[in-house]
């Protein structure tokens, strides 16, 4: 018993140490009001820094990133715009206001990456991975496969007939393996996505002196796939490799 | 049939290039050089991979091929072959290209020459046929000349050839694809010197039928306004893109991946960047005519409509009145100057205050009035150049009745609120991003999302557990009900400890024969469940049959020794001390748990 109270103080104490580096809710609630006002009266950079202090406290919204995202693009900063637009999809990828944005700061930065000849299986599975952001789709996934356990169970003690069994474990293993593939998907799209702040160069070699290989507008996505120092090795979307230096570019 | 001329200087170049990292052999293997494609027939959208190989070289540098004619060449990379059979050492090194036909028809891939060490090489012709991805079926008839251009091509149009500066030209920039699959689709660049141009729109994306071909077109709307006379050229356009090839190339993973499909999945089709262009056209730019020009004229050319209004109309004498114009139309919004209602012995004027949206422009104007004579604020002019009609036109709005009274005694002029009166600007309205939102939404803590929780990974375990609890749970009493001896054979020591309590609780209160019948019974009635037997047939026996292995001898033989005394007990009326009786319990315990651990 003592060794149970003991391991559950512990516990706590862990608990309340990884709390004690965030701020409150009240705190993030109110840090994000005061950077509404300070959005409305038209000072942008002071409502930047109300809600960069709400994420610093490590604390986010998918409201918050549209909101800084908002202050970002009236700022002029057409880069931090689309990188915390693309932030906020992440967490509410179906809000309206949210890909309206999106799609318009895109437009002002010139960035317009349409395609043409794109199958139904194609267009099926874009909306698909499209709809469900992340953790939408790991929980999805993760209720698809305790619905399937538990019919599985009941099918036994039930003694439901074979045919149904199958039918209702087949269908569940579908959705199971519909939210697995977006998934994977999901994973292999967001791995080390960044975006470009502001317009730079993409170089043979991380060197400034080196041939320029292609050029990257700001707000463009890119693949971060090694560093080096102050430089980042990029894959542009056409597969192309390039390095350019880490300050101009960003995380999602 | 058509001949690609491999041209000497590409032969020179391979031959210098090999010839100055001067390679050496390998020993004991000939030199070779040969060329070979993936398929010797491809579809036009699709890429065919040439390889040329060295055999006995490896350190070779680069080889890339110069342009060849009907086809775009990407190199894609070398490499190297090694092995070892029967001793011997064979090495070779591989060049491979990419190449994307322009047009369909037969060609004949030329020979390549290289130099190794003085000695010249060549590979054989390759035959190539480029067919037209609509017409495969063998019945159908290839057109001939079909060009990658008529797949994909980027067309400027406009709708007149002939404006006036500064009349808007709506410019149209469409990329039309038939049967190709085209990504990451830039926005188009156009060449305007001599325009002013505005931004595109959101572009649109449909499909058209044109000459009995479907296409699908993305089509960029914009405006471009001329600024200076004369026969300008507008273009052209070029717009950047990746052409999704699909390659006749080897897959490892065989034809059941090689489809749409799981090239979507795995992003497996090559992409090619390419930069369409389109044709430039030519605008001849007019000047506008001095013919019935009016005095006011300021530069408005297009088809617009003109508003004026104020508010309010009962004032004293000082009080502000606000006038407000509005032009809406086509046409460059951005140099029209409004009418200036300028200061005079009637009103004292402020700065008026500009707006301009997507399709209009519109001027606030305080204007107080000096004296209670004022009847009217007068007509406004705006004059604007019709490019349809060809002339100019004027409209004409008031003159506006006001009712003016006089003011407090002494009073010449409100002091306007400086609030009110900002300093002139442009405002951009139109399109714009939605507003903020006013509520926080959900708040999660940053870089703990639940796949990466420890909490979600137990739980998932913790249910994975359950559900194999649960099925084992289900065979487990299912063989219970369907298996008799099983289930026999379970429960066998738990009887065996039940009459085993009984007979030492007869032991303790020193019956004799109960005792025994009940030890008696725990035996017999544990064999029989043990081994599946009737309780009646079970003895020593028996026992003796079932167990011939030498090891559980010991055991038999004590069986046989408690089955004896239960049976003296029982049938004979024999008598045993409490020492004896403690003695057989303990060994019948003894057997049981020996049976138990070593029998199966």
């Amino acid at each position: 018993m003592k060794k149970i109270i003991f391991l559950t103080l512990i516990f706590c104490g862990l608990l309340a140490s990884t709390a004690g580096a965030e701020i409150s809710k009240e705190e993030s609630i109110s840090r994000f009001v005061q950077g509404n006002l300070s959005y409305k009266e038209g000072n942008y950079e002071r409502a930047i820094e109300q809600y960069e202090a709400v994420l610093q406290g490590g604390k986010t919204s998918g409201f918050l990133y549209f909101n800084l995202a908002n202050a970002y693009y009236r700022q002029g900063h057409l880069g931090k715009a689309i990188l915390n637009y693309e932030r906020a999809k992440r967490l509410i990828p179906r809000d309206s206001d949210l890909n309206f944005n999106y799609q318009y700061v895109r437009s002002k930065a010139n960035l317009f990456e349409g395609q043409i000849g794109t199958s139904f299986w194609q267009q099926a599975i874009e909306q698909h991975v499209d709809f469900y952001s992340l953790e939408e789709m790991v929980y999805a996934l993760t209720a698809a496969l305790l619905a399937m356990g538990i019919i599985h169970l009941l099918s036994l003690y039930q003694r439901w007939p074979k045919r149904v069994k199958n039918f209702m474990v087949g269908s569940l293993s579908l959705v199971v393996l519909i939210f697995f593939a977006g998934l994977v998907i999901q994973l292999n799209r967001e791995g080390s996505s960044a975006v470009v702040l502001s317009k730079s160069d993409a170089k043979f070699e991380p060197r400034q002196d080196s041939t320029t290989h292609y050029k990257l507008p700001e707000g463009v996505k890119v693949k971060v796939l090694k560093k080096d120092g102050a430089w980042v090795k990029v894959q542009r979307s056409d597969g192309k490799l390039g390095w350019m230096p880490q300050e101009n570019i960003e995380e999602i | 049939m058509r001949i690609v001329k491999s041209k000497i200087v590409l032969l020179l170049l391979m031959g210098l290039t090999v010839a100055f990292l001067c390679p050496s052999p390998a020993v004991g293997q000939d030199v070779s050089f040969t060329a070979e494609v993936s398929s010797n027939t491809v579809t036009l959208g699709s890429s065919v991979q040439l390889t040329l190989t060295v055999n006995g070289v490896t350190n070779l540098g680069d080889m890339q091929l110069p342009p060849l004619e009907s086809f775009d060449v990407q190199y894609i990379g070398p490499s190297t072959h090694v092995s070892i059979v029967n001793g011997k050492y064979y090495s070779s090194k591989s060049f491979s290209y990419s190449l994307l036909p322009q047009k369909t028809g037969k060609f004949i891939i030329q020979p390549f020459n290289v130099t190794i060490n003085g000695a010249n090489y060549s590979t054989n012709p390759i035959e190539l046929e480029v067919v037209d991805a609509a017409t495969t079926q063998p019945n159908q008839v290839q057109p001939d000349g079909v060009s990658l251009k008529d797949k994909i091509n980027l067309v400027l149009r406009v709708p007149k050839k002939e404006v006036y500066i500064n009349e808007a030209l709506p410019v149209k920039v469409m990329m039309l694809v038939n049967t190709l699959s085209v990504r990451d689709i830039r926005y188009p660049e156009i060449n305007n010197i001599g325009f002013i141009a505005g931004n595109y729109g959101q572009p649109k994306q449909y499909q058209q039928v044109i000459n009995g071909v479907r296409y699908d077109i993305v089509e960029f709307d914009t405006v471009v306004y001329p600024t200076r006379t004369g026969e300008l050229m507008l273009g052209p356009a070029k717009l950047e893109c990746n052409l999704l090839v699909k390659s006749t190339a080897q897959r490892s993973l065989g034809g059941l991946f090689n489809d749409d499909f799981f090239n979507v999945l795995f992003d497996q089709a090559e992409k090619r960047p390419m930069t369409l262009e389109s044709e430039p056209v030519t605008i001849n730019v007019l000047n506008l005519p001095e013919d019935g020009k009016p005095d006011d004229f300021s530069g408005a050319v297009g088809q617009f409509d003109f508003d004026v209004n104020a508010s309010p109309i009962e004032v004293r004498v000082g009080d502000p009145i606000t006038l407000r114009m509005n032009v809406r139309g086509r046409g460059n919004l951005k140099a029209i100057e409004l009418p200036d209602f300028s200061e005079g012995q009637d009103f004292k004027v402020y700065k008026p205050i500009i707006k301009e949206e997507e399709a209009s422009k519109s001027l606030e104007q305080v204007i107080l009035p000096k004296s209670e004579t004022i009847k009217e604020v007068p007509a406004v002019n705006f004059s604007y150049f019709d490019p349809e009609l060809g002339k100019y036109q004027t409209i004409t709005k008031g003159p506006i009745a006001v009712h003016v009274t006089p003011g407090e005694l002494g009073q010449t002029y409100n002091v306007v609120d400086s609030l009110t009166l900002v300093q002139p600007q442009e405002e951009k309205l139109g399109e714009d991003i939605v507003f903020i939102k006013n509520n926080l939404g959900t708040l999660v803590s940053i870089g703990q999302p639940v796949y990466k929780n420890p909490i979600y990974y137990f739980m998932v375990l913790l249910c994975f557990g359950l559900w194999v609890w649960g099925v084992g749970h289900f065979k487990w009493t299912h063989r219970l009900a369907t298996d008799k001896a099983y289930a026999r054979k379970l429960l066998a020591p738990k009887q065996a400890k039940k009459d085993l309590l009984l007979a030492r609780q007869e032991l303790a209160h020193g019956n004799i024969k109960e005792f025994y019948d009940h030890l008696f019974k725990a035996l017999q009635g544990y064999l029989a469940n043990k081994f599946h037997l009737s309780a009646g047939i079970v003895s020593a026996a028996v026992v003796k049959e079932r167990l011939t292995d030498q090891a559980h001898a010991k055991t038999v033989e004590a069986i046989g020794r408690i089955f004896e005394e239960c049976e003296s007990v029982r049938y004979a009326g024999a008598s045993y001390s409490a020492e004896a009786m403690q003695e057989s319990l303990h060994e019948t315990e003894k057997a049981i748990d020996y049976l138990e651990r070593n029998v199966k």
